[in-house]
């Protein structure tokens, strides 16, 4: 084992090598950043994360990698917000940070040579009352290495069934994970093209691709069959591979058949007709027959070009043998997963190729951006029935996470020779979430407006972006915590942390799904949370907010002394206005920090007249005329003058309409959006001015109510579930997005079965040229139902 | 793809794409049965107009006289088929055996030197090889009686035969040769520049059809052509069974060569190529070639004869240490082709006949997998397996067999039809029937292949011809053409 180690490519991310340092191995247990074999150190907190709270355990062993699941509770920091006591005192507020606890899944992936460290390092690391007394295990090896398990970890060994388990995990990551399947292909760019979550995943094929393969029918979470096989599989890549090239290694045997041609192997169409088939519709560079020049052969071939050969053959044939399957059994969802696929790009595009060739195009590949954690996930959640996985939504978390071939040494040629083979996947427990029933096509909601992959000057515009504006936003991180004597240093971290996995989304913009702005500011929020900077713009907000708060009163007077027709357009003017104080922008960030009194009035001035880049305002005055709207669902954006001076006073207008309001507020900080448990505070503090807010929040025509969402921008298909109750319980029959992350970044092409209104000033110079527009350009969009 | 013939007159068309009627062979037979009954008619000769394109004719008169006119001048000998694959040439010859005294005087030298030297010869040079007992004697063509040999060399050759038939002047009794089989498009030029003569090509698919059924209507010297293994799953009962493809349609065709081709025929002129797969012949000769240093088919079949392939497959006993009831696969399964070989130890340890079994089982249940789910798919209860894979290769014939069976299970009314391991027998296997899925637990992992390859009642080994279908046809083709010298 140690020589396996010694290899410098088997080190792992992060972990170093010191093959020559024995001396330096100390017992890993409790210490930070301890070691525990003699070759190989794994600073804690960067793998094997939070193992002193881990409850429950799975592991999938298969051929050549382990992974390790494991479920634990996180200590983080919140914010949390209290009305003040005094409430004539200068604070509107009081914020104070708090410990809290989460539940977090965490997998880990490594080869097997790492086994037996591994499970030390575990070992070294575990304790807390919950600590386990079993273990879940699946996977070929489960049973090679029982006894070293249970030996290793003090835990016993359950055994779960490996197809079983894999459908599980299958479910599990298609249900909560956005983006989880992707097609491949590779003349298209991206190559990865990421399908929309649907709501209802069934039914689908499995291809299990591991060392023979395995074709699952599934149609429900209870009901699968296993319909067929194959016995042509990555055993057949690795064994007839080493035969042939005498390379032991599976990585290597794909790093062979990377650098080969298959043409001096295999016989083409071309080299029986000399050109194409015609009559029989058959290209000259399809594969007659594999291996076909192999008998005439006077030297034999390069290892590289039988190892193309090879993978060609088998994931040909295991596309045709899909597709067979699939138009047999009438199904066009076809996942493919197993060791033998591991996100290499040759072997998906192959097995791609052959089910588009012989399904003639009905039938598509889809890849599991983790697939190779579906048999841990599946083993885990058969351990975690008690706990009720199935009961919540789960989220990514990207800052714990690899992202897609974080361990292809193709795309990261860096990354592999400093790190290795480590792959990581985190998952966050989250409350119960459920799509907007008021989308009219839920199928095919995307959120987001924009994806950076398939446009490389927008990609590299955005990435530049959030790279330039690091330094500013780890300072404010500081900032927030000024007390706190290690913030600098965490401030640091995050800033290492967000700023690697900007590196990564450079080489490999795919790496967690489609790249949109929005996937790059949830990047950021958990980079900050996962160096305990929770809300680092609770501050501003609250000096925003109550600064706001002194406003209240005058704005709302003077809007009530204009007409109707005049007030209803300086309501959607202060709503535009009031959405310019937006810190997530960098051109406001700017003028906000040079100068603190940039008022709401000032503000004003800065907008466009109209008519406005999108200006449907005529429409809505006119749909205004008309009988009022039953509920409105608002779903609100920035502290301070936005909540308070542009979006309160609209609210206020509808509730005198007798429009019932549902306010929709992120659950969790981002930015300096408006929480939910900021804005009860803040609409308590109204009511105590307005008594139209006040009524309205006392016999319930007001509601606040989180979305479920810690996002700058909005996925509508994953919202709190009460929320959605909400909503269809009020019938709400206008909904009201709010703010460039919310109603541009995403949703922007969203359509809707009741009234919708997209409004949103555009602060970022680069985006409003896109859209035809200039900085501070207004999107004002009223598509009636 | 060609239109299906109205069915009150299926030979009643003339422009057949290749000029073949779907019933050529069988209304050669009977037609040039050297004295054809008055009136007979039977349109043989719009067959030769839809050839060389000629407009169609079907009046009686017309007919008698070109009957006439075709004995006065039937193409000149000599008759050859080409069918140029991948691997092999497959050449077939027809000797005729009522040559008169005075058109042995007439025969120019080079006629009777070629026709010497092949008929006196069973190998040609160091590659070619006349299969003795695949020719078929007594067979009448075009009105003439005589013995159709065949004769197979690697087309690596093919320049070699082409300098051949250059220096026998082949080119001064013929201007143009039947070829089918991708080589009658890749070689065309050469045969033009190298020996002067022209090719008429055949497309591959249609001749492979009609090949078949040309062969299967005359019979083979006699004998019943069509045999299959009947109680395929039990190796003690496993026995060979007549069979009969008076009513083929619906089939579907497996041909076996280099690659595969998987046909649904439905008529003889209306078939489809389903699918293939690069997993044929030459990837089990290939591999063999380079795993085992073997150089040659009958040597890469006798290896695996004597190998024992679970030392390189990995069970589903290995894994599970037993059967995988939770999915009811037997321990005996084949789960992983070559994967024991991704250790070092077992590979350092392995025979060249454990790897040339190990390809052969591997290749032989991919092709019988791949058919099981395009007679599901294509709705198709008969299976037919031909190609040159299958030549001297009864391992794969009765494998195939066993597979049909076992996915089939219980749901057979018919039992399992491949070739009869007899050197007579000439047609391929034929699967028969195989019902729609009523349950999914359909596998070829599920098959224990080993039981079945280990059984002792394994007949001689033989050839089912199955190689020639495709040159007979050119062959057919080239007597009924109108060639001068």
């Amino acid at each position: 084992m140690k020589q396996t180690v010694r290899r410098s490519k088997m080190a792992a991310p992060g972990a170093q090598v010191s093959p020559d340092e024995p001396g330096d191995a100390e017992n890993g247990r409790g210490g930070s950043g301890g070691y525990f074999d003699h070759s190989l150190r794994l600073p804690s907190g960067e793998i094997f994360r939070n193992l002193a709270n881990a409850k429950r355990f799975a592991i999938d062993i298969g051929g050549s990698l382990t992974k390790l699941a494991y479920y634990a509770t996180v200590q983080h920091k919140v914010a949390r917000v209290h009305s003040s006591k005094h409430s004539k005192a200068e604070c509107l507020y009081e914020i104070s940070e708090q410990q809290e606890e989460s539940t977090r899944l965490h997998f880990v992936r490594f080869e097997n040579a790492f086994v037996e460290a591994c499970l030390d390092f575990v070992k070294g690391h575990l304790g807390g009352p919950d600590a386990p007394t079993l273990i879940k295990a699946t996977g070929g090896g489960a049973h090679k290495y029982k006894e070293l398990i249970e030996k290793k970890l003090g835990l016993r060994v359950d055994k779960e069934d490996e197809l079983e388990c894999l459908i599980k995990g299958c479910n599990f990551l298609l249900r909560n994970i956005p983006h989880e399947a992707f097609s491949y292909c590779k003349r298209s760019t991206p190559r990865f093209r990421f399908q929309n979550t649907h709501p209802d995943i069934f039914p689908y094929l499995l291809v299990s691709v591991g060392s023979g393969v395995s074709v699952i029918k599934v149609e429900s979470e209870e009901s699968y069959e296993r319909i067929g096989g194959s016995s042509i599989g990555g055993g057949t890549f690795w064994g007839l591979g080493a035969l042939l090239t005498h390379t032991k290694n599976f990585d290597d045997l794909l790093a062979l058949a990377a650098a080969g041609q298959h043409t001096p192997v295999d016989m083409l169409v071309r080299d029986i007709y000399g050109g194409n088939y015609g009559v029989g519709g058959l290209s000259g560079g399809i594969i007659a027959s594999s291996f076909g020049k192999g008998a005439t052969a006077q030297d034999g071939f390069e290892a590289e070009d039988m190892a193309k050969s090879l993978l060609h053959m088998i994931s040909n044939n295991v596309g045709q043998l899909a597709s067979l399957y699939a138009k047999l059994h009438s199904l066009h969802t076809v996942y493919f997963g197993g060791f033998f696929i591991r996100e290499h790009p040759a072997t998906m595009h192959s097995i791609s190729f052959g089910i588009n060739y012989w399904s003639k195009g009905e039938v598509q590949a889809l890849f599991l951006r983790h697939e190779g954690y579906l048999g841990a996930i599946g083993a885990f959640l058969k351990g975690a029935k008690e706990d009720e996985p199935d009961q919540y939504s789960w989220g990514e978390n990207y800052a714990g996470s690899s992202g897609l071939m974080s361990t292809s040494p193709e795309l990261f040629p860096v990354a592999r020779s400093r790190s290795g083979t480590f792959d990581m996947l985190e998952m966050d427990r989250l409350a119960r979430l459920v799509p907007l029933p008021l989308l009219r096509d839920p199928q095919d909601y995307v959120p987001d407006s924009h994806d950076l992959a398939q446009d490389l000057p927008a990609c590299h515009y955005w990435l530049s972006c959030f790279a330039d504006s690091l330094p500013g936003v780890a300072r404010r991180a500081v900032a927030s915590q000024s007390q706190s004597p290690d913030a600098a240093r965490r401030g640091e971290l995050f800033r290492k942390k967000f700023g690697e996995k900007l590196q990564i989304l450079r080489q490999q913009p795919c790496a967690f799904g489609s790249l949109t702005v929005r996937s790059l500011l949830d990047t950021r929020e958990h980079c900050q949370n996962e160096f305990h900077f929770p809300d680092p713009y609770c501050k501003v907000k609250q000096q925003e907010n109550e600064a706001a708060l002194r406003c209240y009163q005058a704005v709302v007077r003077g809007l009530d002394s204009l007409s109707w027709r005049e007030r209803q357009l300086g309501l959607v003017r202060g709503l535009l206005a009031g959405n310019v104080f937006d810190w997530g922008a960098k051109a406001v960030t700017d003028v906000l920090e040079s100068d603190p009194e940039f008022g709401f009035e000032e503000a004003k001035q800065q907008l466009q007249e109209r008519p406005w880049l999108v200006d449907d305002y005529d429409v809505w005055l006119k749909r205004l005329q008309g009988s009022p709207h039953h509920c409105a669902l608002i779903f609100v954006d920035n502290s301070g003058a936005d909540i308070v001076l542009g979006v309160l006073p609209f609210v206020r207008e509808l509730l005198s309409h007798g429009t019932e309001v549902i306010l929709a507020a992120n659950s969790g900080p981002a930015l300096n959006d408006v929480t939910s448990g900021e804005l009860s505070i803040l609409t308590a503090r109204v009511a105590e001015m307005d008594p139209r807010i006040c009524s309205a929040l006392s016999n319930d025509q007001l509601v606040v109510v989180q979305s479920g969402s810690s996002s700058p921008c909005l996925d509508l298909s994953r919202l709190d579930e009460a929320l959605v109750t909400e909503v269809e319980n009020r019938k709400v029959d206008l909904l009201l997005i709010e703010g460039m992350g919310r109603a541009v970044h995403t949703n922007l092409r969203a359509t809707f079965l009741c009234d919708i209104l997209k409004v949103a000033v555009l602060k970022n110079a680069w985006l409003a040229q896109r859209l035809g527009g200039q900085l501070y350009s207004v999107v004002f969009k009223y598509e009636p139902s | 793809m060609q239109p299906e013939p109205g069915p009150s007159s299926p030979c009643s068309r003339a422009s057949l794409p290749n000029g073949v009627c779907h019933c050529l062979g069988q209304r050669l037979q009977g037609t040039m049965g050297c004295e054809p009954a008055e009136g007979d008619d039977t349109p043989v000769t719009e067959l030769v107009d839809g050839e060389v394109g000629a407009p169609s004719q079907p009046d009686r008169p017309h007919i008698a006289r070109k009957q006439d006119s075709l004995r006065k001048n039937r193409p000149a000998f000599p008759w050859f088929g080409l069918d140029i694959g991948g691997t092999l040439v497959k050449l077939a010859y027809f000797e005729p055996k009522d040559i008169t005294a005075e058109e042995e005087e007439e025969e120019v030298e080079s006629l009777r030197s070629i026709r010497h030297y092949l008929t006196s010869n069973v190998a040609y040079g160091s590659t070619g090889v006349r299969d003795v007992h695949l020719e078929m004697r007594d067979l009448c063509l075009s009105g003439r009686l005589g013995t159709l040999h065949c004769i197979r060399f690697p087309t690596a050759d093919m320049p070699r035969f082409l300098a051949m038939g250059r220096d026998k002047r082949f080119s001064s009794l013929h201007t143009a040769l039947c070829a089918t089989g991708g080589g009658a498009y890749k070689f065309e030029q050469d045969f033009r520049q190298m020996a002067d003569l022209k090719l008429r090509k055949l497309d591959e698919l249609d001749c492979l059809i009609r090949g078949l059924l040309y062969i299967e209507s005359v019979g083979f010297n006699g004998a019943a052509e069509c045999y299959y293994f009947a109680d395929a799953s039990d190796p003690e009962c496993c026995h060979k069974e007549p069979c009969n493809l008076s009513d083929p349609y619906p089939l579907l065709l497996v041909n076996i060569g280099s690659g595969v081709s998987i046909l649904a025929v439905y008529s003889p002129d209306n078939y489809k190529r389903v699918t293939g797969t690069s997993l044929g012949g030459g990837t089990f000769l290939g591999l063999c070639c380079l795993l085992t240093g073997c150089d040659s088919f009958e040597e890469a079949l006798r290896l695996a004869e004597h190998g024992d392939s679970t030392r390189v497959d990995k069970l589903v006993r290995d894994i599970y240490g037993g059967d995988y009831d939770r999915f009811g696969l037997p321990g005996s399964t084949v789960a992983s082709s070559f994967g024991h070989m991704m250790c070092k130890e077992r590979r350092s340890e392995i025979r060249p006949e454990d790897l040339a079994r190990a390809t052969l089982i591997t290749i032989t249940n991919n092709i019988g997998s791949i058919a099981r789910m395009c007679a599901l798919n294509e709705r198709i209860e008969r299976v037919v397996f031909v190609g040159n894979f299958l030549r001297i290769n009864t391992l794969s014939m009765k494998l195939l067999a066993y597979a049909m069976d076992y996915w089939s299970k219980g749901q057979l009314k018919a039992p399992l039809i491949i070739p009869h391991p007899n050197p007579r027998s000439f047609l391929p296997p034929i699967i028969h029937p195989i019902p729609p899925p009523s349950n999914s637990l359909f596998s070829f992992l599920k098959v224990p292949v080993m039981s079945i390859l280990y059984s002792p009642c394994s007949p001689p080994l033989l050839s089912p011809a199955l190689l020639v279908v495709r040159c007979v046809l050119a062959l057919i083709q080239a007597s009924t053409m109108y060639t001068n010298k």
